[in-house]
């Protein structure tokens, strides 16, 4: 159902054929002008030629013809570019045929006129079926050459004069040449270009798959490097603290049989070097994955990060912030973290950071910029810089990219972006995900 | 005081269920009827045993996210006489300020390496149990230096003096208890809170709940 109506689509009044379609339709236009026009001159030449009881029929071939030929651009209209081949070919054979059987002499003409609709059947057909758009145009040719040569049935070819015949084949031979010509030519020329395009796209996704093969490489290393940076963090931080604790327990253990007054002191001491660890996991926790960004979303999430800053950070976030995936919420949320610690590494004692994020433009994308007025940076050097490429990194993992402007003396500004679908906008993408399905079964 | 509060626990973890059992159960205004390990346990409980307080951890099976707060919300429409104190590890003043979301009476939030403070515990659940609310003054003071950070922010127009008021005022202390906290009369901490409202903007709320809220939504950059 949905297959037929994506089908039909393009046939809709108004819309533009494809090149393929519209050349095709000039050589409908050609073919159907030079039957119409062969018409008229054989009915002006009824008069200065010799009366023959044939006459009337070789009038009606190219008229009956250039009839049949109408139906043609009809069929194009509506988008049935089979059918439109169809129409054109049944008129060509048809005509060298009975050309061939009532005026003889034409027979190398319509030997062209026999092949014409192989021509057209390989350059705008599809499949199987060109085959016997072969087959049927041989036998026609061949059709065509036995009723030039074996016979006269009617007697007309006699009745013209010698001059005239060869002067009619000397004429249209050429036009009828030159429309097979035409075609042949059109058709080599789309193969071309469609190799060329193919060509170049496959050179533009091999330059892709090698990029994303750097990349991929680049995010594993990164992951590497959190996971080796967790390791020390627990090593140097919690663990050393438990050892401690547990150096004070058994302190204490020992002080509550000789000495339970220090034994309290110890005690005391325990809980705050348990507090201690409590609190380096809790931050720890909170940079390897902060809940707050799953459950309020990046708003709240940002908001949060800008506040553990090392630097002040002005914070721009509208309220209630929209949601979006959580892959585009997290590359979001760690780039403009990461871009913050930078501003505040980089910028200088006295620097100040600027936080904003939003989401807007159509196609819809969620954004964050992250602007300081520190001592800027050389393009030409950070530019390399592998924080930098992990961001662009992450971002374009989720489809987005990172841009970088500023000046050495002038402050820095990140900007990162990606391209969303908010979950208001869930039913939008799940109609053009049908549209897509529907037009690639009315394509099958 | 009359009967003893009766709580019931909600934490999954074993060990910390336990201790907190043990903890409040050296605490003779409390005593605690139920100890449940999972959201639906602690719906249930409520449901058949009615108490006065629920001490809930904010992260719970099935999911792990915010039952605790999901379960608070609950209960306003089903029990609406019920205090609830939320145990998080979570110091973003988003989780207290969605606890508070459906008002802040009744309600507590604590931060959990507090709970080795059995005064402070035992003060946020008879707060809540009388209707009052509890917020974690580490939450507050996270918020106040935000806020404070941002340019032109509208606390710099603050006396120390006042911005200490506010920070309590924040934490659902009344002016009884913030004037022996800090040391002064009552009647100097209502002078500081309605300089502070008039300099904020804000309406003066005299009642406690009401202003904790209107307090927090200000500090956390949502007043408008």
């Amino acid at each position: 159902m949905t297959g037929s109506i994506a089908r039909a689509a393009p046939a809709a009044p108004g819309v533009d054929l494809d090149p393929g379609n519209r050349q095709l339709g000039q050589f409908i236009r050609v073919d159907l002008g030079f039957t119409v026009a062969s018409a008229l001159v054989v009915a002006v030449l009824w008069i200065p030629l010799p009366p023959s009881p044939a006459y009337p029929l070789v009038v009606a071939l190219p008229t009956g013809a250039a009839a049949v030929m109408a139906l043609a651009p009809r069929a194009l209209r509506r988008g049935d570019v089979p059918a439109a081949v169809r129409w054109m070919s049944l008129a060509n054979w048809g005509v060298a045929l009975a050309a061939s059987l009532v005026v003889t002499f034409l027979w190398p003409l319509m030997l062209l006129v026999a092949v014409l609709p192989c021509f057209l059947a390989v350059s705008f057909l599809r499949g199987d079926r060109i085959r016997v758009w072969l087959a049927v145009s041989l036998a026609v040719a061949l059709g065509v050459t036995a009723l030039g040569l074996l016979q006269d049935v009617t007697g007309f070819s006699a009745d013209v004069p010698l001059a005239v015949r060869h002067a009619m084949l000397i004429v249209v031979t050429p036009v009828i040449a030159a429309l097979v010509v035409v075609v042949s030519l059109a058709n080599s020329r789309g193969l071309q270009r469609a190799l060329e395009v193919a060509v170049a796209s496959r050179v533009a996704l091999e330059d892709q798959a090698e990029e994303l093969r750097a990349s991929r490489a680049r995010v594993v290393a990164a992951a590497d490097r959190e996971r080796q940076r967790i390791e020390r963090d627990l090593h140097d931080g919690a663990q050393q603290r438990l050892v401690a604790i547990k150096l004070h327990l058994s302190r204490a253990a020992s002080q509550c049989g000789t000495d339970p007054a220090s034994a309290g002191a110890t005690l005391d001491m325990i809980r705050e070097e348990v507090g201690a660890a409590h609190r380096e996991l809790r931050d720890l926790a909170q940079g390897v994955y902060p809940p707050v960004l799953v459950e309020h979303g990046l708003g709240e999430a940002l908001g949060a990060a800008a506040d553990r800053c090392a630097v002040p950070v002005v914070v721009d976030l509208p309220h209630p912030f929209p949601r979006f995936d959580p892959r585009s919420e997290a590359a979001l949320y760690f780039c403009a973290v990461e871009a913050m610690a930078n501003a505040a590494k980089h910028g200088g004692p006295e620097v100040r950071v600027h936080l904003s994020a939003g989401v807007a433009g159509d196609p819809t994308e969620a954004w964050f910029e992250v602007a300081d007025d520190g001592v800027g940076f050389d393009p030409s050097t950070v530019v390399a810089g592998t924080g930098l490429q992990n961001l662009r990194d992450r971002l374009g993992a989720a489809g987005g990219g990172l841009a970088l402007s500023g000046a050495h003396g002038d402050g820095a500004t990140i900007r990162g972006a990606i391209p969303v679908s908010c979950r208001v906008g869930h039913a939008a993408t799940q109609a053009s995900s049908n549209a897509i399905r529907a037009t690639v079964q009315g394509l099958g | 005081m009359g009967m003893a509060l009766r709580v019931v626990l909600a934490e999954d973890n074993l060990m910390v269920r336990e201790g907190l059992t043990s903890l409040l159960g050296g605490w003779e205004d409390l005593s605690v009827i139920r100890a449940c390990g999972s959201h639906s346990e602690l719906l249930a409980a409520v449901d058949a045993l009615d108490p006065d307080v629920v001490l809930t951890d904010i992260r719970m099976p099935p999911d792990h996210g915010d039952e605790g707060i999901r379960a608070a919300r609950r209960f306003r429409g089903s029990h609406p006489d019920l205090g609830v104190v939320v145990l998080s590890q979570h110091l973003d003043p988003a989780y207290a300020l969605d606890l508070l979301g459906d008002g802040s009476r009744g309600r507590g939030y604590v931060l959990k390496d507090r709970v080795d403070d059995p005064a402070r515990l035992v003060e946020a659940i008879t707060t809540v149990a009388k209707g009052g609310s509890y917020i974690d003054d580490e939450v507050v003071d996270a918020l106040v230096r935000s806020r404070q950070r941002a340019v032109d922010s509208p606390l710099t127009t603050l006396s120390r003096r006042e911005c200490q008021v506010l920070t309590e005022m924040a934490t659902g202390a009344t002016n009884a208890a913030i004037a022996s906290r800090l040391h002064v009369t009552e009647h100097a901490v209502e002078k500081h809170t309605s300089s502070i409202f008039a300099k904020l903007g804000l309406t003066d709320e005299a009642e406690v709940n009401r202003r904790v809220s209107a307090v927090l939504l200000f500090l956390a950059g949502r007043d408008g």
